[in-house]
């Protein structure tokens, strides 16, 4: 049984009073209410023009009027951002306008994690099919100089962690003693939807250490085919010409 | 200023909402009946749905809605001839607790990711006057149901406030008050039903849960009828059983997995001793009914009603190496985030505890049979779900184990003020 006293219970209850306006940053919180507006704190949490580019989504929605629920790409990873701009009493209308945030170019770098010694991974697939049509290459730079033959194996892992061989690739264009150039040409139609991770595994390779590697893809998306409407650093807002 | 003032005026229009239809104020002494209130705020909720499923548009009867209900409250004040000032004293910790997290929500403003794909774009859909029927355009519907939307769009609409968040305040309201109700009385003194109702927002509050995700919701609804069914007694029996469907109505409507909790508490609810078999039977009708209302509606509206990972084809392809594998994983994963969710930890031992000594003043049926249906929800979901099964458990059991142990939080509070004694 725990026994308490009166008075003590009232400096417990003040104690969580003062500790709940505090760890709620509640003063900070009414400072950053009362010195911006709305607009200015939701451009302050997602950006401009980087990661979810919210505040580029907005201002291009005010300015040109978008009502007609633009296709949004994102070469960011990040959560869906349609929700910024969509107008549910356009919602499957096809609009000519085309929004491009964080476009990284003519040319994709695709990322990837390392799953094990000279073995990396490019998970969650899927994220790519609206940006590019097929893998081009794969260049991988060595530390040292590669003084023996080796080859590249490419599988993709269904979401029940079966995986597929699709390809093995042993010729390689060599730009120096450290760097190999695989041209793959992995069109993305030999990976089922299902197959969410695609793994690169170059095999025969123990006694070498790689440095890093470079998968490369050509963007789908070549901006000088269409209409610039609108740009501010990497986010674009571009129309299908008619 | 304008924004900050505007969050301390919304509360007295969620306020409305537990004021009426039926009269809050206590003939026997000089407070507000609690009971009632919570019981208007199911019935609001529940009038709520019910104008979303037909074709009315917001703005069409907001207005008539508010002004109804202001009418009838005042009627009730200059009746029962009650000050205001009963009022401000019984509420006035919600509403504190109300201002300084709606100033959190207002200062974040980052939605969550379904919230992002689903819940927002749906309450546009009501916030810019359409209706149910129009969803099915929507392709992300289908993932769950509408009425966490609605309710954002609703108080989203309010024309003078007309921001976003303020309509994820009425869930942060729904949960002060869920908080409120299960501490309110719960204790031998005031004080200490003050320290419960403060320690339980600390330990419980968090920006995430109010990112316009929906678990708050179900969160809230479980706590409360968690006491509605503890204290079930013969004298308040239809009260409390009408109660319990209400809810069990409104967590089918708010996410997919309602329908599971909604199924617990039913049952809670038929095993209990003071109900009889007709009752019994009765209240599993309303369930069935329930259940089958919703599926006619998805179907009238065109909205996919089977739309969760969940298929025969997918089941038949787990084989022994692939269930020992989803096995580990959820026994990782659950292992790691029930010992992070405190709530869930502090009421298993309190229950193991309680069920191995000779104390016999806090009856642990109801939260065992919660633990084990809960136990089996959650084993059978993750084993048989078409999804990968580390991705599905990292993005998802956090939040199904933080739904789930609200019902227990009622227990914790039983046995706080059962070891408690004041000098």
């Amino acid at each position: 049984m725990i026994k308490s006293k009166y008075n003590i219970l009232r400096i417990i209850l003040l104690l969580l009073v003062a500790f709940l306006l505090l760890i709620s940053n509640f003063f900070s919180n009414i400072q950053n209410i009362f010195n911006n507006n709305f607009d200015k704190r939701i451009e302050k949490i997602y950006g401009f023009c980087g990661s979810e580019s919210v505040g580029y989504l907005k201002y291009i929605k005010k300015k040109y009027q978008l009502n007609d629920n633009p296709k949004i790409i994102n070469y960011i990873h990040t959560p869906n951002v349609n929700w910024v701009i969509t107008n549910p009493k356009t919602i499957n209308t096809d609009s000519k306008n085309i929004i491009l945030l964080n476009y990284p170019g003519s040319v994709i770098n695709l990322g990837y994690t390392t799953l094990s010694k000279n073995t990396y991974e490019i998970k969650n697939f899927y994220f790519y099919h609206d940006k590019i049509n097929k893998i081009n290459s794969i260049i991988l730079f060595f530390k040292n100089e590669v003084k023996q033959d080796f080859y590249l194996e490419l599988s993709t892992t269904s979401k029940l962690g079966k995986r597929r061989l699709i390809k093995k690739i042993d010729k390689a264009n060599k730009f120096s003693k450290k760097v190999y150039q695989y041209n793959i040409n992995l069109d993305l139609k030999n990976i089922g939807f299902e197959e969410t991770n695609l793994i690169i595994k170059i095999n025969n390779s123990d006694n070498l250490k790689i440095d890093k590697i470079e998968i490369q893809a050509k963007n789908k998306i070549n901006i000088e085919d269409f209409k610039l409407i609108d740009q501010f650093e990497k986010c674009y807002l571009i129309r299908k010409d008619d | 200023m304008i924004e900050i003032s505007k969050i301390l005026l919304i509360f007295p229009i969620f306020l409305i909402f537990i004021f009426v239809p039926f009269p809050i104020f206590d003939k026997m002494n000089n407070k507000l009946n609690i009971e009632l209130l919570n019981f208007n705020l199911i019935i609001n909720c529940n009038i709520l749905l019910v104008l979303s499923l037909i074709n009315f548009k917001i703005k069409d009867y907001q207005l008539f809605l508010f002004i109804l209900y202001v009418s009838i409250f005042t009627y009730y004040l200059l009746k029962s001839k009650k000050k205001i000032l009963i009022i401000s004293n019984d509420l006035i910790i919600v509403f504190f607790s109300f201002f300084i997290f709606g100033c959190v929500i207002a200062n974040n403003l980052d939605l969550g990711w379904d919230a992002k794909y689903f819940y927002y774009i749906k309450s546009l859909f009501f916030y810019e006057g359409l209706y149910i029927s129009d969803l099915s355009q929507f392709e992300h519907n289908k993932w769950h149901p509408h009425l966490g939307s609605y309710f954002w769009a609703f108080f989203w609409s309010i024309p003078f406030f007309d921001i976003e968040y303020f309509g994820r305040l009425f869930y942060l309201f729904i949960f002060c008050f869920a908080i409120y109700f299960i501490t309110f009385n719960s204790g031998k003194t005031l004080l200490i039903n003050r320290i419960l109702f403060f320690s339980l927002l600390l330990i419980t509050f968090n920006y995430e849960r109010f990112s316009g995700l929906q678990e708050i919701i179900l969160f809230s609804f479980l706590m409360i009828s968690s006491k509605i069914l503890y204290d079930l007694k013969i004298t308040n029996k239809i009260f409390s059983i009408s109660a319990i469907l209400l809810i069990t109505n409104l967590l089918l409507w708010v996410k997919s997995e309602g329908i599971v909790y909604g199924f617990f508490i039913t049952t809670i609810l038929i095993i209990n001793r003071n109900i009889n078999f007709k009752e019994k039977l009765l209240i599993l009708l309303i369930f069935i009914f329930l259940v089958s209302f919703k599926s006619f509606v998805f179907n009238y509206y065109s909205i996919e009603l089977t739309a969760q990972p969940y298929n025969l084809a997918f089941i038949e392809q787990i084989d022994f190496n692939q269930f020992i594998h989803r096995l580990k994983n959820l026994v990782i994963y659950g292992g790691y985030y029930s010992l992070k969710n405190i709530l869930f930890l502090v009421s298993l031992i309190i229950i193991i505890k309680l069920k191995f000594s000779k104390n016999k003043k806090i009856n642990t049926n109801n939260f065992l049979v919660y633990f084990i249906l809960n136990v089996s929800f959650i084993f059978f979901a993750y084993i048989l779900r078409d999804m990968e099964i580390i991705y599905s458990l990292k993005t998802t059991l956090e939040r199904i184990i933080f739904t789930s142990s609200a019902f227990y939080i009622y227990l914790i509070i039983l046995y706080i003020n059962y070891k408690i004694k004041i000098n």
